[in-house]
């Protein structure tokens, strides 16, 4: 039998905040254990591209600016008419569920490593990449882009393209493609104790999810079941967009798993400072809350195992 | 409450269901989906459950309030 070690810290750290267990990491360590996330990856993919990137990569990358956008469209009518949110609600949480969420990349690498499925590489590029279509659509669906949306342009840039997981992984893929095999000098950190570090991100990330649940209880059964729902569409759409690009298997998987996942470090910190009346604990909660968890513990495995049933491995 | 969000939960709770254990019981993959299906609608039995037990206990609230207020007039009046 199987056993995902790394998922598996997660429940731990779920089931220890539930028990109400007196586990606490200390802010500067779930802070150091995201850069070391962010740099690994970007590190890794940007190695990656240096290898085998080709001009291929910018139309497979043009196809998956479109998924980042087609996404919040998706999401936002499925809030606001279905769920009868509030408009800046519901462009909050859509523009979440539009963006990925790199702890769930981690956590589908990890299991595809385990697997032994091989994978495009350079994929961090991707995700990069899928970070912040969504957020542009989301804050489009909020107000409109005209002058009298009240945006500060300026300001939302700023955080659009700057912030901490942007700047990180397009920097540390940047640095990992101009080292290229050079870079093995700094790998013994940010590969080989890749496994053990994300697996103390995940004991964090479930004390942190577990106690965000109780946030959605005025709309718990509608965000329970978009929370659910919207991760299987995305990775549907991602699984067919990564087939008709012609990606590997583990290719397929990796897009179905960044359409299926949520944001919930950068477009939060963005959506905070443009919508600043939009109730930032609903989409937390239903991003870290639900979607990543269930991405974790269901999702991933699921999307592996169908896409393997209709892809077999070669 | 508006039941069309309870409406939404409820159907996308039975599809997933339907889907879950199509693909379970088909051995495709395991049954965390059809759990987390069956999650969907339980805690959209509770939200309907809430939905409709609140009116009741804001018409019991009321009346409590409007005997409370008879019982003070008649006191008053005595």
């Amino acid at each position: 039998m199987h056993f995902d070690v790394v998922p598996a810290f997660f429940l731990l750290g779920a089931v220890a905040a539930l028990l109400k267990a007196d586990l606490k990491f200390p802010p500067a360590l779930y802070q150091s254990l995201t850069l070391f996330l962010l740099v690994a990856i970007g590190l890794k993919g940007g190695v990656a591209l240096a290898a085998h990137g080709s001009s291929e990569v910018i139309w497979q990358a043009l196809a998956v600016v479109v998924l980042g956008i087609v996404l919040p469209l998706l999401a936002f009518p499925l809030l606001f008419k279905v769920g009868q949110l509030v408009k800046d609600d519901a462009a909050s949480i859509a523009a979440h569920y539009g963006s990925v969420s790199v702890g769930t990349y981690a956590v589908a690498v990890a299991m595809l490593e385990a697997f032994n499925i091989r994978y495009e590489a350079y994929f961090p590029l991707f995700v990069v990449l899928l970070e912040m279509p969504a957020i542009v659509v989301g804050l489009a669906l909020a107000r409109g882009t005209g002058k009298d949306s009240g945006y500060n342009y300026r300001e939302l840039l700023h955080e659009i393209f700057c912030n901490q997981g942007i700047v990180l992984m397009s920097g540390a893929l940047l640095i990992g493609y101009l080292a290229g095999p050079e870079a093995d000098s700094v790998m013994p950190l940010f590969g080989g104790m890749f496994h053990g570090l994300l697996a103390l991100f995940l004991l964090q990330l479930g004390v942190v999810a577990a106690s965000r649940l109780a946030e959605i209880r005025l709309n718990a059964s509608f965000v329970t079941a978009f929370a659910v729902l919207m991760p299987l569409i995305g990775a549907t759409l991602g699984a067919l967009l990564g087939d008709f690009i012609g990606f590997s298997v583990g290719g397929v998987i990796l897009l179905a798993v960044l359409g299926a996942s949520a944001s919930y470090i950068a477009v939060p910190a963005v959506m905070q400072s443009a919508l600043p009346n939009a109730n930032h604990s609903l989409s937390i909660a239903a991003s870290l809350g639900i979607t990543f968890p269930f991405n974790v513990l269901v999702g991933i495995p699921l999307y592996i195992a169908v896409i393997t049933y209709f892809k077999p491995l070669t | 409450m508006n039941s069309v969000p309870l409406m939404f939960s409820a159907i996308t709770g039975l599809a997933l269901a339907a889907l879950g254990a199509a693909l379970a019981s088909s051995g495709i993959t395991g049954w965390g989906l059809f759990t987390v299906a069956l999650g969907i609608l339980a805690v959209t039995f509770v939200s309907r459950l809430g939905a409709s037990s609140r009116p009741m206990a804001l018409a019991y609230a009321d009346s409590a309030s409007h005997n409370h207020n008879h019982n003070h007039n008649h006191a008053q009046q005595r």
